[in-house]
């Protein structure tokens, strides 16, 4: 009867338990090998689990099912949430784990739901689904089992009962070893990145322009320029870029932050025309691609003003040979150090009549200005430097005639820009009167000067037209002046216009402006016009005028004259073209006293004169020429007339009137020696210096009866005034 | 004879028992041999910069207005297996959306267009071992590596984006997280 139990216990595990037989819904043993679901389900235990529908499924329920991430594994853990009715989806996670699993389980992936589990059973069935376990835990109770069967037939039969405990054993073993199943994988923990942020920025670029405003040009290098820029979404920034002079396209050191601000643009490659644009990128780093276009936004920088000259083409060729300097060609000899800088042909170019110097160098040349015309000196020049600071400078000075003592600065550049390695001035000209140099010998200095400090770079002058001009000029010949103007930047918008000139000494103010508002520092300048009626010739007794125009009859009455501090006299009557007029002074002029001429009480020419005594002054040109001092060497010339017992003395060259006029012939006679005196008066001097006397040889009675001499000798010896006595022989 | 067959019948059915049993068993292609049972606790944890470990940690925020050409630094991240069991752990990564209402819709715009790489250290050299779509990331996620006890690797993170036209810009996924689940081998 037992062992008809066992058998009944052995068909029933293979009907309801063995997984073996193809009934799914049958409950089902696994082997847990986790402690992922401790306490309850410690690890070692052998868990039973039957079939269930899915949607009958819970939160909390246990369920054991297929591993989604592998298959092959199957795993107990309870039902953690229901993520989807349809599909059925669920999380799971272990009651021992701190983190749900990762995946969404499916109803087809879940085995059963959990039913119980006993410990510790499932390490035996393991063991015994090992090798060694199932000789040991299945096979040898079987052996015996079969032993003792065969020995029971063979021994006929006994009263022995049969192991029906051991046949228990042998099946339920066998039965759980071939019908569990082990769950593995049910540890997890979980760690994580949380705050992750995905956005996508937009493509389009910004669109950036420049605020133009209506100013072209600027007098000054620094200056603001306004920008704005458009985006769909926000801009980053704008950057600003120039081109100087068409030239390459440079990006501006400053930036803006955000959709608009300002530029402090300072130009750094110095006056010129500028062409900008701007280049905006947005936040999401979209940069706006935009054609570098020269002409879109341009500004004209001009610090410079214009320079305004004399025109000195204008006037009539000075007549004063050798004081003259334009066109002035440098005298080798003189400057032989001069030196070409070779490397720097771009800049002499600039110039077809250029000079250089270069380096710790200097020239110099001798200049005598007339004694009495108003000189101007004047030049072009352009100074580059490489050295920093005022180290290197550039100076023009007028110097005495050896260069030591300095008579004048007319000029000092140097680069006060500390950190500028490329001053360049341009090119500028200079135009200085030098009235008050007149008549006198002097040294113009050009140097360039390097103190030696700092490194040794270069620094260059370049020079162009060196122009001594004099400007004096008469009536007749020019009554206007006009000029020449250069600017280097923007346009000439306000410059002099001629200026007429007027009799005498004309002191003219003129400056020139450009369109970029730069206004050129007023210049002064002498400009002498000699009167159509000059002061000629002066002596102790007599002025001399000279009518100095071409064909103007002059009508004396609008002249006056003056001696020294005494009143003016007016002149009368009228002068021929180029014809003199002799002015006959009631008392001798005083040494250095000052003869004046005006017209129409304007003074319109002047002359100081000294020793006069036994001298004259005299323009050397009449009219034009300097005033130079004259002193008479009279001639003296005796004719003798025998027929009538005369001689004739004549003396030429008497320019003035001398101290002592006395003369004395010696001569001699049958009577013995006889001698002629008498003194030359001034009235007897005609406008030429000359005079003459005719002197009878003989006596006179009170009553007119003359009785010649006789025996008169053969020579006659004259005495004039200081003069050494000459002696003449007649035949 | 009666109990000679009932011995014969219990033999046979032993027989036939053990070996069917024996059949089950060893016939199977899955080795169910060397079972381990294990007790206490998985532990994975992360970091930024291999020495301050914890079970999260917050990436840089490199992916913020990416532009069409956008190539993010990459920046690493670090896993370890600090398990109180004697287990290793087979990482799974998948991206978890802590705001899918809000993200909503923006999935389907660029959720295909950012491309996430993960590539892992390996002596001194940079091997893929993972990349996907943000959409794969999210709905499917990846086998990651795996971590033996007490080991750890160095990985790193690049993004870059793939089709992205104008119309996607301004989309934002924000709130997202990366999961690296690490299960007992």
């Amino acid at each position: 009867m037992a062992k008809l139990f066992g058998t009944f216990l052995a068909v029933l595990f293979l009907l309801f338990f063995s997984p073996l037989l193809p009934f799914k819904n049958l409950p089902k043993f696994f082997i847990v090998t986790s402690g992922s679901m401790e306490p309850l389900v410690k690890s070692g235990s052998l868990a039973l689990t039957r079939h269930i529908n899915s949607s009958a499924l819970k939160i909390g329920d246990i369920v054991a099912f297929t591993s989604p991430s592998n298959p092959r594994e199957t795993i107990l853990h309870r039902i953690f949430a229901i993520k989807s009715n349809s599909p059925l989806l669920f999380s799971t996670k272990g009651d021992h784990n701190s983190d749900p699993d990762q995946w969404d389980l499916t109803e087809n992936g879940i085995k059963g739901r959990y039913i119980f589990s006993l410990p510790y059973l499932g390490k035996i069935i393991a063991f015994i689904q090992s090798p060694l376990g199932f000789i040991l835990g299945i096979c040898f109770p079987a052996v015996l089992l079969v032993f003792s069967e065969l020995l029971k037939v063979k021994k006929v039969l006994t009263k022995k009962t049969i192991p029906t405990f051991l046949l228990f054993l042998i099946s339920l073993f066998s039965l759980l070893t071939i019908s569990s199943h082990h769950i593995s994988a049910s540890f997890s923990s979980r760690a994580t990145a949380p705050g992750l942020n995905f956005s996508i920025s937009e493509l389009q670029p910004p669109e950036s322009q420049i605020l133009m405003d209506d100013n072209f040009t600027r007098n000054i290098r620094n200056f603001n320029i306004n920008a704005s820029a458009l985006d769909n979404n926000s801009v980053f920034n704008i950057k600003l870029y120039y081109s100087h002079n068409f030239g390459s396209w440079e990006e501006f050191p400053e930036f803006i932050n955000g959709s608009g601000g300002t530029f402090h643009f300072n130009s750094p490659a110095g006056d010129g025309l500028y062409s900008f644009i701007t280049l905006a990128t947005d936040n999401f780093g979209n940069a706006e691609i935009k054609e570098f276009d020269y002409f879109s936004y341009q500004i004209k920088v001009d610090t410079v003003p214009p320079t305004t000259n004399l025109n000195f083409q204008s006037l009539p060729t000075p007549t004063y040979s050798g004081q003259n300097y334009y066109d002035w060609t440098p005298d080798s000899s003189l400057c032989n150090f001069r030196q070409t800088i070779v490397d720097e042909k771009e800049v002499l170019t600039l110039g077809s009549d250029s000079v250089s110097i270069g380096g710790t160098q200097s020239f110099f040349h001798l200049v005598s200005l007339p004694a009495s015309a108003s000189s101007t000196l004047s030049f072009s020049y352009r100074f580059l430097s490489h050295d920093i600071a005022d180290f290197d400078h550039f100076n023009v000075s007028l110097t005495d005639i050896a260069g030591l003592n300095v008579l004048e600065n007319i000029l000092n550049v140097g680069n006060l820009n500390s950190d500028d390695f490329n001053y360049d001035t341009g090119w500028l000209s200079l135009s200085r009167g030098l009235t008050h140099l007149a008549g006198q010998t002097f040294r113009i200095l050009f140097s360039l000067t390097d103190t030696g400090e700092g490194d040794d770079y270069n620094s260059y002058v370049f020079f162009n037209d060196i122009v001594f001009s004099t400007l004096d000029t008469r009536i007749g010949e020019t009554s206007v002046v006009n000029f020449l103007v250069t600017d280097l930047g923007s346009e000439i918008i306000d410059t002099p216009t001629e200026i007429p000139l007027n009799t005498g000494e004309n002191e003219i103010d003129f400056s020139s402006s450009d369109s970029s508002e730069n206004i050129e520092i007023p210049h002064n300048q002498s400009i002498v016009v000699l009167s159509p009626l000059v002061l000629n010739k002066i002596d102790k007794n007599t002025i001399y005028l000279f009518n100095n125009s071409w064909s103007e009859i002059l009508d004396l009455s609008t002249y006056s004259y003056s001696v020294g501090d005494s009143q003016a006299i007016t002149l009368l009557g009228s002068l021929l073209p180029h014809q003199s007029i002799a002015i006959n002074l009631p008392n001798e002029i005083l040494n250095n006293s000052q003869i004046k001429l005006f017209k129409d009480s304007l003074l319109i020419d002047s002359q100081g004169v000294d020793d006069l005594n036994i001298a004259f002054w005299q323009r050397s040109t009449d009219g034009l020429g300097p005033w130079v001092k004259i002193r008479p060497s009279p001639a003296i010339t005796l004719d003798y007339r025998a027929s009538v017992s005369k001689i004739t003395l004549s003396i030429s060259g008497l320019g003035t009137t001398l101290a002592d006029m006395s003369y004395t012939i010696d001569y001699s006679s049958s009577s013995g020696p006889q001698q002629i005196y008498g003194q030359i008066l001034p009235s007897t001097i005609d406008i030429n210096g000359f005079s003459l006397r005719d002197l009878y040889l003989g006596t006179c009675s009170s009553g007119g009866t003359c009785t010649p001499s006789s025996g008169i000798g053969s020579s006659f010896v004259v005495t004039f005034s200081t003069l050494p006595s000459q002696t003449f022989i007649f035949d | 004879m009666k109990k000679i067959f009932s011995s014969f019948l219990l033999i046979a059915l032993v027989v036939a028992s053990v070996s069917l049993s024996a059949y089950a068993l060893f016939s199977s292609t899955v080795n169910i041999g060397g079972l381990t049972f294990s007790t206490g606790s998985a532990d994975l944890q992360i970091s930024t910069d291999g020495s301050t470990w914890s079970n999260s940690v917050s990436l840089l925020p490199l992916y913020e207005n990416m532009a069409p050409n956008f190539t993010s630094d990459s920046q690493n991240i670090y896993l370890k297996n600090v398990s109180l069991s004697d287990i290793g752990l087979n990482v799974y990564t998948q991206l978890v959306d802590s705001s899918p209402t809000a993200n909503g819709a923006v999935w389907d715009i660029i959720g295909e267009k950012v491309i996430v790489s993960f590539q892992k250290l390996v002596d001194s050299n940079w091997t893929d071992i993972a990349s996907g779509s943000l959409l794969q990331w999210r709905d499917s996620g990846f086998n990651f590596d795996t971590l033996a006890l007490d080991s750890s690797h160095n990985y790193r993170m690049l993004v870059n984006l793939s089709g992205v036209e104008n119309t996607d810009a301004g989309q934002v996924l924000s709130d997202l997280s990366f999961n690296f689940t690490g299960t007992q081998q």
